[in-house]
């Protein structure tokens, strides 16, 4: 009769010791995988140390000369009132300022001619930053990847990133801070909102849409007076100031639809020099642009007002193990 | 009897009919377990061990950091690590160097300060061996008013 009895054979019982193994091995590797160098508080003290601290960033503006215009005149020409040295720029200021101000610079216009740059401000800038940013930022335990993003509103065409240190991986457990820092734009949300609050019983009875257009004007006007507003003493001048206020009308009209650079010619010449009727034509024309694409983008002028971010530069820190 | 559990009351024969487990197979198991626990107590010691005694480089860099740092930027041009850092702030035990460097006008790293201290964390001037545990974060480092230049607070703690 006792071949009637149930046993555990020796494959059960191997197959059971298989598993309690393979829990051990599990947890075990569980718990090393748990030990790492990484600190992820290294993103918050990169995000301080860039808001604590300032750089001086070297950097030249010949390259952000209009040259082909009749106004600029290349360094080389004997015509020019200047030379390589006279376009040396130098600028202290905040880290986190300098970087939301690379983002600025890098702020692209989409157009049929392709995409253009009015608020570059030369090369060099960015090089320079990018370098001093990754020897001071990056850790030996972990990579960073600073990105700074401006637009004028959210989701625009318009809009500037600056990317510094290396890419970001997407396969890595990352720590991200998020912060902000002022443009050197003025903010025009407030203004935005009282303008939608301002439009009541339009004669046409388009009154979404007067309402976007008010959000549009003050997002241009914010974006070509903060770059060319109380320029008309730089346009009577003669010297470095001249060539590159002018760079920077030209390089504006290539950017807003219904504006070019002939339009402009006169008005650019320095015996008739004239800011003010240029800064708004160029507001005028930005403001018809934007508020098409502000009425695709938002279901209503109220969120349109409330989207506007001229005024700040958003910064992403990124940190990860190496 | 009715009073019994009805294993008192079955025959020899019933008992004789329960599961059993081959002897072999039973000693093979118990050896098996004991050594699976061996091996998780081995890799748990082991790796428990490492994270406590094996990170002072961490907990060293928040203590030198707190130690010189005021809002948030470190400033060595009056008191140097050598003035701010003593026993309440270095392990006991362990060699520390600690080092503070800055982007230069170069665009290069170049140093601060730098202090090496001894077991009893006392300053002394000693080479940090090669491989030692390294922890560094980015701080704001003021070399003068109005310069405050992003760096690099490193330190090293080893034994002998």
């Amino acid at each position: 009769m006792s071949e009637d009895r149930a046993l555990s054979s020796v494959a059960d019982v191997s197959v059971a010791l298989v598993v309690v193994l393979a829990c051990v091995v599990v947890f075990v590797s569980f718990l090393d995988a748990g030990e790492s160098e990484y600190d992820p508080a290294a993103a918050d003290h990169t995000a301080e140390t860039l808001g604590a601290s300032t750089l001086n960033v070297t950097y030249s503006l010949e390259p952000v000369l209009e040259n082909g215009s009749e106004h600029v005149p290349a360094v080389d020409d004997e015509r020019a009132p200047y030379d390589s040295a006279d376009l040396q720029r130098s600028t202290h200021g905040s880290t986190l300022g300098h970087v939301g101000r690379a983002a600025l610079a890098a702020a692209g216009f989409p157009t049929e001619q392709g995409v253009t740059y009015p608020l570059a401000v030369g090369t060099g800038y960015a090089e320079t930053l990018d370098e001093r940013l990754v020897v001071s930022l990056v850790g030996s335990n972990f990579a960073t990847n600073v990105t700074a993003v401006w637009e004028p509103f959210e989701g625009a065409s318009v809009r500037g990133i600056a990317r510094f240190g290396e890419p970001i991986p997407h396969d890595v457990e990352r720590s991200v801070v998020r912060t902000t820092t002022a443009s050197e734009l003025p903010a025009a949300q407030e203004d935005a909102v009282a303008a939608v609050e301002s439009v009541h019983n339009t004669t046409d009875g388009n009154e979404s849409g007067e309402k976007y257009a008010a959000v549009a004007r003050a997002v241009a006007d914010a974006i070509v007076n903060g770059t060319l507003g109380d320029t008309q003493r730089e346009l009577e001048t003669s010297g470095v100031e001249r060539a590159v206020i002018v760079s920077r009308y030209l390089r504006f009209a290539d950017a807003v639809e219904g504006v070019t650079r002939g339009s402009i010619h006169e008005k650019l010449a320095r015996p008739r020099a004239d800011a003010a009727a240029l800064t708004a034509r160029l507001a005028d024309g930005l403001a018809r642009q934007l508020a098409a694409e502000l009425a695709d983008t938002f279901e209503s002028p109220h969120e349109a007002a409330a989207a506007v971010s001229t005024g700040e530069v958003t910064i992403a820190v990124t940190t990860w193990e190496r | 009897m009715s009073d019994l559990p009805p294993d008192a009351s079955c025959s020899w024969f019933e008992r004789d009919r329960r599961g059993g487990t081959e002897p072999l197979a039973a000693l093979v198991s118990v050896a098996a377990i004991c050594v699976a626990i061996s091996v998780y107590a081995g890799f748990a010691s082991i790796t428990l061990s490492a994270s406590t005694d094996s990170s002072p480089d961490r907990a060293t860099l928040d203590s030198v950091w707190t130690a010189t740092s005021d809002d948030g930027i470190v400033d060595t041009r009056e008191r140097t690590f050598e003035d701010l850092l003593g026993p309440a702030e270095l392990p006991r035990g362990y060699r520390v160097a600690v080092t503070l460097t800055v982007v230069g006008e170069d665009g290069h790293l170049s140093t601060v300060d730098r202090a090496t201290f001894g077991e009893n964390a006392t300053p002394a001037d000693l080479e940090p061996p090669p491989g030692a545990d390294t922890d560094d974060r980015p701080v704001a480092v003021r070399l003068d008013e109005g310069d405050i230049r992003p760096g690099r607070l490193r330190v090293v703690v080893w034994d002998e």
